[in-house]
C-alpha cells in the first residue's frame, strides 16, 4: 500500500516549493494540503502543487487546488500545478470531469509547473 | 437479499479512505474494470463525503453505512446515514466542498438515487456499468431507509461479507489501512493481514449459512478482530486452521490475546448469545 503523505521540497528555482501530494488525498487529508499553501502564501513563496505521485484526489482537494490558485492571484505569488500525463490515471479523471483543468494554472509536468511558478503566475 | 459487502462505520473523515479499501477489494475478488472502479471510488467517496460533512451535528457521533454489490462488470452501491435527512447541517467554509460532489456522483455513475426522509437519514443509491451493459439493475429502488436498523455509530469498522473469494481481499485491505492509520511497523502490518487472511480463508467453514461477520477497530496502538457470529465451537475450530502446514507452529503465535465471547452481533441477525471469536494485534 502505498504511503498517503505530502512531502515539501524546495528546488534550486528561484526558491520554489514544491508540495509533492504522494498516494490518496481525500476529506480527511485536505486539511493539512491547505495548512501548507497558507504558510506558503502568508510567505509569498512561489509554489507548485504536484499532483504526479498522487493515485486519488476527492472534491475536497480540487477545493484545496481553487482556493490556492484564488489566494495565489490575489497575492501575486506564484502558483502551478503539475499533472502527470497518464490520460487512465484517476487524479486526470477527476480533473477533467469537473471541468477544472482549464479553470486551474495545470503543466504536464514538474519542472514545467516550476518554471511556470517562478513567473508570478502560473497559466500557461 | 443482502449486498455482498455491507460497511458498518463511525461517520468520520478517516473512514472514507477506509470504504475506498473495501471497494478495492470488492474490485480485486469481481476483476472489475480498473477505470469502472476509479469510478466508483470517487463517486462513493462523494457520497461518503456527504454523510462525514453534512448527516449530523458536530457534536454527534454518527454512522455512515455502505452497501456494495458487483457481478464483475458493474457496481451498485449504496451509502446510508441517519442524520439529518436532505437538510445538512452548518458546516464551516473550510469544510465545504464546492458542491462538485454531486455532479461527479452524475457524471461517474450510470445511475443515481437519492432517497431521504428527515427523521431517518439520507440513502444515495449509484449503479455503475459500462453504458452498454443492462445487467446490473439497482435493487433497492423500493427500499426506505430502516427504522428497525442499530443506528448507533460502532467503535470498529464493522463488516459482513458474502462467504467467498470476496471475503479475503475486503478483509485484507480494511485491516492493512487500520493498521497504517495505527502507525504499525511494517513487519506487524504484514502480520496483521496474515491473521486477516487466515480468518478470510476459513471463516465461511463455522458461519454456516451467513455472511461473514469481522469487526476491526484500532483500539489504542492495537487491531481489535472480533469475527462471528459463529457456529457452535467454531472459535476453537477457527484457531485450529491457523495452525502453518509442515511447521508446526500457529499464527496464532503472532496474536497478543485471543477470546471467545458469546454476544450479539450489529451486522447480522437472529444471533443472541453467538460464539465471537476475537484476536488483539499490537504494535510489537
Amino acid at each position: 500500500m502505498q504511503e498517503n503523505r505530502i512531502e515539501v521540497e524546495r528546488t534550486e528555482t528561484d526558491g520554489v516549493v514544491v508540495l509533492s501530494v504522494q498516494g490518496e488525498h481525500d476529506v480527511y487529508t485536505a486539511p493539512s494540503i491547505t495548512e501548507q499553501v497558507d504558510a506558503l502564501i502568508g510567505e509569498r513563496v512561489p509554489f507548485v502543487i504536484d499532483l504526479t505521485p498522487a493515485t486519488f484526489v476527492d472534491s475536497s482537494v480540487l477545493r484545496v487546488l481553487l482556493e490556492a490558485r484564488r489566494r495565489a492571484d490575489e497575492e501575486g505569488v506564484g502558483f502551478a500545478v503539475a499533472l502527470g500525463q497518464d490520460d487512465s490515471g484517476a487524479v486526470r479523471r477527476v480533473l477533467e470531469v469537473t471541468g477544472l483543468i482549464p479553470v486551474l494554472p495545470v503543466h504536464p509536468a514538474r519542472d514545467a509547473a516550476v518554471q511556470a511558478a517562478t513567473s508570478g503566475h502560473g497559466s500557461e | 437479499m443482502t449486498a455482498a459487502v455491507s460497511l458498518r462505520l463511525p461517520a468520520r473523515p478517516e473512514n472514507v479512505a477506509v470504504v475506498r479499501q473495501a471497494l478495492t477489494g470488492l474490485g480485486d475478488a469481481y476483476d472489475l474494470d480498473a477505470d469502472l472502479l476509479g469510478d466508483v471510488k470517487t463517486a462513493v467517496t462523494e457520497a461518503c463525503n456527504n454523510v462525514v460533512l453534512h448527516a449530523y451535528e458536530e457534536s454527534e457521533e454518527g454512522l455512515m453505512e455502505i452497501d456494495a454489490d458487483s457481478d464483475g462488470i458493474g457496481a451498485r452501491v449504496l451509502v446510508r446515514d441517519f442524520g439529518g435527512g436532505i437538510q445538512p447541517r452548518s458546516i464551516a467554509v473550510e469544510e465545504r466542498t464546492l458542491g462538485l460532489g454531486l455532479p461527479l456522483i452524475a457524471t461517474l455513475s450510470k445511475s443515481f438515487n437519492i432517497r431521504g426522509r428527515s427523521d431517518l437519514g439520507l440513502e444515495v443509491e449509484m449503479v455503475f456499468a459500462p453504458s452498454d451493459y443492462d445487467g446490473f439493475d439497482p435493487l433497492h429502488d423500493e427500499r426506505a431507509p430502516r427504522a428497525d436498523h442499530p443506528v448507533d455509530a460502532p467503535q470498529a469498522a464493522e463488516m459482513l461479507i458474502q462467504p467467498g473469494p470476496l471475503v479475503a481481499p475486503v478483509t485484507s485491505r480494511v485491516t492493512a489501512i487500520l493498521a497504517a492509520r495505527a502507525d504499525f511497523p511494517l513487519d506487524r502490518l504484514a502480520d496483521a493481514v496474515l491473521v486477516s487472511d487466515a480468518i478470510a480463508a476459513h471463516a465461511s467453514e463455522y458461519i454456516s449459512g451467513r455472511d461473514v461477520g469481522v469487526e476491526i477497530s484500532d483500539d489504542e496502538g492495537s487491531l481489535l478482530f472480533r469475527i462471528g457470529p459463529l457456529d457452535e465451537g467454531g472459535a476453537h475450530g477457527l484457531l485450529g486452521e491457523m495452525e502453518v502446514p509442515g511447521l508446526g507452529q500457529s499464527l496464532e503465535r503472532l496474536v497478543d490475546e485471543v477470546n471467545v465471547e458469546r454476544g450479539d452481533s450489529a451486522v447480522a441477525t437472529e444471533t443472541e448469545g453467538a460464539e465471537y471469536l476475537v484476536m488483539r494485534i499490537g504494535k510489537s
